[in-house]
């Protein structure tokens, strides 16, 4: 199971911009996974500092987010890699 | 309800100035759980340690923090009050044995089925009832609420912790109410037995062996059988009856049955005047 929130915040984004809560119900949805407010907070802060998300402006308090260029290709890169990674174990895992 | 915001406050402040206001707004809607609590709090201390926080600040976060955790566990433990009252026997004559006479009637007014009958009858213990076996109920009514201690006085005192502080009134009053129906019951039973066995003037013991002389004897005392409610004659050996003539409530205000154990006294009493039970 996937578990890293960074990339699961990406993965979250990928599919349009949203907001804290938005993001800790839409992960529980799609992975099975709930996020804390602390861990989801963490993770922002260190994805904002790379540049692979940014805040949008909002009238409301709950600021959305939105995945940049850069967190879109490394999102890909992730994604590749863990998509090596598994088909390399499922192979593995097959009788001989 | 929603997690505390000024658990926010706990991360640093150039932080805060950036993500505080959504971050406030997140703990406003999130459910509020032991696990979102110490992952928020997991969360500050990590900030924390990024923005170079001196050991001292971080100290002070986590007392903060552990003020908070206290605060929410005093909230969370259910208030308990305790109700109680103290029975005395007054002799008639010379020095009764108190003790056993109180033993005897506390076997008859602490038995399972009469407190089976004040949960039923005061409703106690409804959703406990709802998930467990009745006689586990009333077991631990008996073990762990209701509380029976001879004082060194030789008074009998009886207390009963209970979440409502009407209810725990109540329960002990009706204990008290049945140690006194239970001595009416035996003097009601020894005076008709010294109406009905005028035989027993100067007789002496079941067996038919003299005793004595009458004057020594007058007049026999009788009392109702304990285990099986059975009212028959016993000569005591002293000829004195015991009853209990003076039972009265000891509370921190003099007139009030309740106080919480974790509350001042003075908010319980005054609980216990708007609403007695």
């Amino acid at each position: 199971m996937v578990s890293d929130p960074q990339l699961l915040i990406l993965a979250s984004l990928a599919e349009g911009d949203k907001h804290g809560y938005a993001i800790i119900q839409d992960v529980q949805r799609f992975a099975g996974i709930r996020l804390g407010a602390g861990t989801l907070y963490g993770a922002i802060t260190r994805l904002e500092a790379l540049g692979w998300i940014r805040g949008l402006e909002s009238e409301d308090r709950r600021k959305p987010y939105r995945l940049t260029a850069p967190g879109r290709r490394s999102l890909e890169e992730q994604l590749h890699a863990l998509d090596s990674v598994v088909k390399t174990a499922l192979r593995r895992l097959r009788p001989a | 309800m929603t997690l505390d915001p000024r658990l926010g406050k706990l991360y640093p402040r150039s932080w805060r100035e950036r993500y505080g206001p959504e971050f406030d707004a997140l703990l406003e809607e999130v459910q509020p759980a032991w696990r979102e609590f110490t992952d928020v709090l997991e969360g500050a201390i990590k900030m924390r340690n990024l923005s170079g926080t001196t050991w001292l600040k971080l100290t002070t976060a986590m007392a903060v923090a552990g003020a908070i955790v206290a605060a929410g566990i005093s909230f969370a433990v259910p208030r308990r009050y305790v109700s109680w009252a103290e029975l005395r026997v007054i002799p008639q004559k010379s020095a009764p044995d108190s003790r056993d006479y109180l033993a005897g009637l506390s076997v008859e007014v602490f038995s399972r089925r009469s407190l089976a009958n004040v949960i039923q009858r005061l409703g106690l213990y409804q959703s406990e009832r709802a998930r467990r076996p009745f006689s586990e109920i009333v077991s631990q009514m008996r073990q762990r609420d209701l509380q029976i201690q001879d004082e060194p006085d030789g008074a009998l005192r009886i207390s009963f912790a209970y979440p409502d502080p009407y209810k725990s009134q109540a329960v002990v009053r009706a204990l008290i109410t049945t140690f006194m129906e239970a001595n009416q019951t035996r003097r009601t039973a020894a005076e008709r037995c010294r109406s009905q066995s005028p035989a027993l003037h100067g007789v002496g013991n079941r067996s038919g062996n003299a005793l004595g002389p009458p004057d020594r004897l007058w007049p026999p005392s009788c009392e109702v059988g304990l285990r099986n409610r059975h009212v028959g004659c016993r000569r005591l050996r002293d000829g004195r009856r015991h009853v209990i003539s003076d039972f009265r409530s000891l509370h921190l205000n003099g007139d009030h049955g309740a106080h919480p154990t974790s509350q001042p006294a003075t908010l319980a009493c005054r609980r216990a005047r708007r609403n007695p039970a």
